[in-house]
C-alpha cells in the first residue's frame, strides 16, 4: 500500500465539482469525527457552539458546491432582514410588498438556476431565433433552502412566530449541514427554538441516531446504489433495447432505488441531527405500504408534501372553496410539486398524474368509498389489492419521473405492454440474480410493520456501547464493500 | 434531565472507534469472499500516493524488422498500420480515389460486436465516406432487427420472421455474414424507409437455396410487383428494383420455406459500408460463418476491405493474455482469407473499457494487453491494424466519456451513446483519410 500524499490530502479539503461531499464518502467520516470532537469541546458555550457549527455547515456546503456557498449567505441575509421589516411594519400593504419581494428574491434565484434553460428550450421550440442555453450549475440544496426561507418569511408574515433576533441563528438554521443538501425541509418554527438550548443527547437519542444513520447508509449504498448501478441505469439509458420484462423489472428496481436513495439520505440527516441534540421530523414512512395515493403522500417526502399543503394548497383555498376549486387546487399544488423536482415536462406530467389521482380519490371518498375495488368478504384482500394497485400507479409515475424524455417514457410503456417476452425470465434471473435478490430483500424489509421496526430500534438503543460500536462498524464495513464492490456487467437477454 | 445522563460524547466514541477499526482492517485482506470476493477496504484510498502504473510488456515481435520497415518512427500511433510490405490497403485507397472517375463501387464489410450494434459508428463513417466519394444507400440490411432504433439512416418496420442466428440455430441453417438467417412465419414483412439525403436506387435481395419461389414487393418510386427469386446457389441475389430513387420498399412473403438473409439498398456507384455486428461476439461466434457463404456473397458484393473489430467481449478481468482469443482470431482471419480471397483486412483494436477499482472507475487493466495482443495478431497475419483504443484517447477514455461534460458513453463504461458513436465514426473517417494520405506521401517520396 502506498503512503500518504500530502498534496492529495490538502487537495481533498478543497471543493471538486465532480466529487461533491456526500454522507457516504470516507471524507465525510473523518469530517464528522473531527466535527464531533470540536462540538464536544464547545457545546456548553452557546455562542461558540453556534458559530462553530455554522462554520462547519458552510464548509460542508463549500465542499458540495464550491463558491455557491455565497448564495446561502445572501439568501440568509435578505430573509433575515426582510422578516424583521415585515414583523416591525404595521402597514398591511408594506407587509405584503415585503413578503412579495422575499418570494420574488427566493424564487427568482431558484428559477434562474433551475429553470432558465427549460424556458429557453420552450422559447426555442416556438421561435425561429434560437437562444443559446446558459451554462448553469445548480447550487446543490437550493431547492430545499429556498423552501425553508419561504416558510420562515411567510410564517413571520402570518404572525406564527417572532423573527430570530440574531443573524447567526438564522444562518445556523438555514445552513445546518445534515439537512442542507437533500432535506428534509425543516420548518423554522420547529428548529429555531432548539438552537440556543444546551444540547442534550439521551441514551435513546444516541440509539435512534445510530439506527437511522446505519439504516440510511444501508438503504443508500447497499440497496439503492447496488440495484441502480448494476441494472436500473442500463435499462433506463436505452429502454428500446430492452424487452418489456427487463423494463418492468427496471421500473420496480427504480421504485426501490429512488425510495432508498432519498429516504436513506433523509434518515442519515435526521440521525446525525439526533446525535447533535436536534430533532428533525421523520421524512418517509414506508410509503409503498400505502393503499391510496392520498396515503402515499402522507408517507412520502413528508416535509415536502406538508410544505406544499401549508404554503400552496391551503393559501389557494384548499378544500374550503367548493368542489371544483378543491380539485383545481390539488392539481395546481401537485403540478408545482412536480416542477419543484426538476425542470422538465416529465416532472410536471408526473406531478399532474399524482394531482389527478388525488383529485379522483377525493371524488371517490365523497361517495363514501375508501377503495376503488372492494373484494368480497375480506378487508385484508381489499387492502392488499389496493396497496398493489397504488404501488403500480406510483411506478407508472416513476417511469415519467426517471426517463429523460417523454419519448423514452412511452417507449418503456410500449415495451412493457407490447414486447413483454416472459420466456426470457430465466435468462433474466440467471444474469441478474444478485440484483433480484437485493430487490426482494428490499421489498421484504419495506413491508415490515412499524411495530417490528420499533422493536429493532429498541434493540439497538439497549445495546451496550461496545456492541453499538461493533454494530456500527459492521454496517459501515458492509457499505464500504458495496461501494467499492465489483459491478455486475450488463448481460443481454435478446440476440 | 440530569446532566450526567447527557450522552453527547457517545457519538464521538462511536465514530472514533469505527475509524480506528476500519483503519486496522485496511491493513489486512480478508480471506473470505462474497460477491466476487471482499475487497481490501481502504478509507484513506483518496489521499494515498498513486501506484506506479504497470506498463504492458511489449509483445516481442518475432519480426521486428518488418515493423521497422513498415512504420517509420515519425508515424502517428493512431494511424492505420499496414503490416504487409506490399501494402494491401494501398489498393483500397487507390480504389477510393478512382471511384469517382471509374463509376465503380467500393464496398466495405464491418464485422463487430455491440460496440457498433445496429449501425452505430458505421453510420457516421459511411455518411462521410459517401459525402467525399459518392454513394447513396445504407448497404446491407437484415429482414428484422431487435435494435431497429439504432439505424439512423433507415427506418425498418418488420414482422413475421423467425430469427435463426449465432446463438439460436437448432437446425444448423447456413448463417449470413450478419450471423442471422430469417425464415418467414406465416406472413413475413419487411418495410424499409431510407432516411438519407441521397436515396438508394437499387434493391437487391439475398435468399438461400430452395425450390422456385416468388416474393411480392412494393415500393415508392421504384418498381413494384412479384419477383421470381434465383434459387440454385447457396445464397442467391435477386435484383428487385433498379434505376429510380426509392423512398420506401416493402417485401412480403408467405412462403415459410425461403431462407432470407437480407437486402441491400444501394446506388449505382460510390462507397458502401455493410455493418455486420452481433452482440456479445468475441470473434468465436463469427467462425460459424462458412467460407462458402463468404465466397458466395463476395461474388455478388465484391468487397474491397474487410474490417474486423472484436475484443470487448474477449476481455478477461485483469488478465494479460488470452490464448483462446488469439487462436480464435487466427482461425477467423484464415476463414476470411479463404472466403474473401485477397481482399485486404483491417483489424481494429478493442476500445477502452472502464472497471471499478477501489470504488473508482479506471481503464480495465486487461485492455492495453488486449490491444498489444491484437496488434501482434495483425502483425503475424500481415494485415492492417488500427489502434482504436489509442485513437479514442487511450487510458481512461471511457471514464472521461461517461463522466465528462458532454456525455459520450453509457454508464456501463463500455458502450457509446449516439453522440459518442458519431464521434467515433468521425474519428474513424479522419484517421482512415490521414492514413491514406500518409501512405500516398510515403509511396510518392519512395518513387
Amino acid at each position: 500500500m502506498q503512503g500518504i500524499d500530502i498534496n492529495k490530502l490538502l487537495d481533498t479539503l478543497l471543493y471538486h465539482e465532480k466529487d461533491p461531499l456526500l454522507f457516504n464518502s470516507s471524507f465525510f467520516l473523518f469530517f464528522f469525527g473531527f466535527f464531533l470532537l470540536v462540538y464536544l469541546v464547545s457545546y456548553r458555550f452557546n455562542a461558540l457552539k453556534v458559530y462553530l457549527l455554522t462554520l462547519f455547515s458552510l464548509y460542508f456546503f463549500y465542499k458540495t458546491c464550491g463558491w455557491y456557498v455565497a448564495f446561502i449567505l445572501i439568501a440568509a441575509f435578505f430573509d433575515y432582514n426582510i422578516s424583521h421589516f415585515i414583523y416591525r411594519s404595521t402597514n398591511k400593504r408594506r407587509k405584503n410588498a415585503l413578503l412579495v419581494s422575499s418570494i420574488i428574491l427566493n424564487l427568482g434565484l431558484l428559477f434562474y438556476f433551475k429553470y432558465t434553460n427549460f424556458f429557453i428550450g420552450i422559447v426555442n421550440d416556438f421561435s425561429s431565433n434560437q437562444i443559446n442555453y446558459l451554462k448553469l450549475i445548480l447550487p446543490i440544496g437550493i431547492s430545499f433552502y429556498t423552501f425553508e426561507n419561504l416558510s420562515y418569511t411567510i410564517d413571520v408574515y402570518r404572525g406564527v412566530f417572532k423573527p430570530v433576533t440574531k443573524f447567526i441563528d438564522y444562518l445556523f438554521f438555514l445552513s445546518f449541514f445534515p439537512k442542507l443538501m437533500m432535506g428534509p425541509i425543516v420548518r423554522a418554527a420547529d428548529f429555531i427554538p432548539q438552537i440556543n438550548k444546551e444540547p442534550f443527547v439521551s441514551e435513546t437519542q444516541v440509539g435512534e441516531g445510530l439506527y437511522l444513520i446505519t439504516a440510511g447508509i444501508i438503504k443508500k449504498v447497499v440497496i439503492s446504489d447496488f440495484i441502480n448501478a448494476n441494472y436500473v441505469i442500463h435499462v433506463f439509458e436505452n429502454p428500446s433495447l430492452h424487452t418489456g420484462l427487463e423494463c418492468l423489472l427496471a421500473v420496480y428496481g427504480y421504485a426501490m432505488v429512488i425510495y432508498c436513495d432519498f429516504s436513506g439520505y433523509s434518515d442519515i440527516a435526521i440521525g446525525i441531527a439526533k446525535w447533535l441534540g436536534f430533532d428533525i421530523n421523520i421524512n418517509f414512512l414506508s410509503p409503498y405500504q400505502s393503499s391510496t395515493i392520498t396515503e402515499f403522500w402522507k408517507r412520502w417526502h413528508i416535509s415536502l408534501s406538508s410544505w406544499l399543503r401549508d404554503y400552496v394548497y391551503i393559501p389557494l383555498g384548499g378544500s374550503r372553496k367548493g368542489v371544483f376549486n378543491t380539485y383545481r387546487n390539488l392539481l395546481i399544488t401537485m403540478l408545482i410539486g412536480g416542477f419543484w423536482h426538476g425542470a422538465s415536462w416529465n416532472f410536471i406530467f408526473w406531478g399532474g398524474l399524482h394531482g389527478a389521482a388525488l383529485a379522483l380519490e377525493k371524488l371517490r371518498n365523497s361517495f363514501g368509498r375508501r377503495h376503488l375495488v372492494i373484494l368480497p368478504y375480506s378487508r385484508i384482500a381489499t387492502n392488499a389489492f389496493a396497496t398493489i394497485l397504488t404501488f403500480h400507479f406510483v411506478c407508472l409515475g416513476w417511469i415519467f419521473f426517471r426517463c429523460d424524455t417523454f419519448n423514452d417514457s412511452w417507449i418503456m410503456l410500449k415495451q412493457i405492454t407490447t414486447n413483454f417476452q416472459p420466456h426470457l425470465l430465466k435468462a433474466l434471473v440467471d444474469g441478474y440474480w444478485p440484483v433480484i435478490i437485493m430487490l426482494v430483500i428490499a421489498f421484504l424489509l419495506h413491508s415490515i410493520s412499524t411495530k417490528s421496526e420499533g422493536s429493532f430500534k429498541q434493540l439497538i438503543i439497549k445495546m451496550p456501547l461496545p456492541l453499538k460500536i461493533l454494530y456500527f462498524f459492521i454496517c459501515l464495513y458492509i457499505a464500504i464493500q458495496f461501494k467499492q464492490g465489483v459491478v455486475i456487467k450488463p448481460v443481454y437477454l435478446q440476440f | 434531565m440530569k446532566k450526567s445522563n447527557n450522552k453527547i460524547g457517545q457519538p464521538l466514541i462511536l465514530v472514533s472507534y469505527v475509524i480506528v477499526l476500519l483503519f486496522i482492517l485496511s491493513l489486512f485482506k480478508l480471506p473470505i469472499g462474497i460477491l466476487n470476493g471482499l475487497d481490501r477496504i481502504d478509507i484513506l484510498a483518496d489521499i494515498r500516493k498513486d501506484e506506479p502504473k504497470p506498463v504492458p510488456q511489449k509483445v516481442i515481435s518475432k519480426n521486428t524488422a518488418t515493423l521497422a520497415k513498415n512504420t517509420s518512427p515519425s508515424m502517428d500511433s493512431t494511424l492505420i498500420i499496414d503490416f504487409d510490405s506490399t501494402f494491401p490497403l494501398k489498393h483500397f485507397y487507390q480504389k477510393l480515389d478512382s471511384v469517382k472517375l471509374t463509376g465503380k463501387k467500393v464496398r466495405i464489410a464491418y464485422f463487430g460486436d455491440s460496440f457498433v450494434e445496429g449501425d452505430e459508428v458505421t453510420d457516421e463513417l459511411r455518411l462521410q465516406l459517401q459525402n467525399l466519394f459518392g454513394g447513396n444507400g445504407i448497404g446491407f440490411l437484415p429482414m428484422q432487427s431487435n435494435v431497429a432504433s439504432l439505424y439512423t439512416q433507415v427506418r425498418i418496420n418488420s414482422s413475421g420472421w423467425i430469427d435463426y442466428n449465432f446463438r439460436d440455430n437448432p437446425y444448423k441453417f447456413p448463417l449470413g455474414l450478419s450471423g442471422h438467417v430469417f425464415h418467414p412465419f406465416r406472413n413475413g414483412e419487411a418495410d424499409y424507409f431510407p432516411k438519407t439525403n441521397n436515396l438508394p436506387t437499387e434493391v437487391k435481395l439475398y435468399t438461400g437455396r430452395m425450390f422456385n419461389y416468388t416474393v411480392v414487393f412494393t415500393s415508392t418510386n421504384g418498381k413494384s410487383g412479384v419477383a421470381a427469386l434465383n434459387t440454385d446457389k447457396l445464397i442467391n441475389e435477386t435484383v428487385l428494383s433498379k434505376g429510380s430513387a426509392i423512398k420506401s420498399f416493402k417485401i412480403t412473403t408467405t412462403n415459410e420455406d425461403i431462407p432470407f438473409y437480407g437486402v441491400s439498398l444501394e446506388g449505382a456507384k460510390g462507397v458502401y459500408l455493410d455493418n455486420y455486428s452481433f452482440r456479445g461476439n468475441n470473434s468465436i461466434l463469427a467462425q460459424q460463418i462458412s467460407t462458402d457463404v463468404m465466397a458466395q456473397l463476395n461474388s455478388y458484393l465484391h468487397y474491397d476491405l474487410i474490417i474486423v473489430h472484436y475484443g470487448l467481449n474477449a476481455l478477461e478481468h485483469d488478465k494479460q493474455k488470452s490464448p483462446w482469443f488469439e487462436n480464435s482470431m487466427n482461425t477467423l482471419i484464415k476463414n476470411i482469407r479463404k472466403g474473401f480471397g485477397n481482399v485486404p483486412i483491417l483489424l481494429v483494436s478493442t476500445s477502452d473499457l472502464g472497471y471499478k477499482y477501489n470504488g473508482k472507475y479506471a481503464t480495465e487493466k486487461a485492455v492495453p494487453y488486449m490491444v498489444a495482443t491484437q496488434k501482434e495478431i495483425a502483425r503475424s497475419h500481415k494485415v492492417a491494424f488500427w489502434n482504436l483504443y489509442e485513437a479514442m484517447g487511450g487510458e481512461n477514455t471511457m471514464v472521461n466519456w461517461v463522466e465528462g461534460d458532454t456525455v459520450l458513453a453509457a454508464k456501463d463504461y463500455t458502450h457509446l451513446n449516439t453522440k459518442g458513436a458519431k464521434r467515433v465514426g468521425d474519428l474513424f473517417f479522419n484517421k482512415l483519410m490521414a492514413s491514406k494520405n500518409y501512405y500516398q506521401q510515403q509511396t510518392s517520396t519512395n518513387k
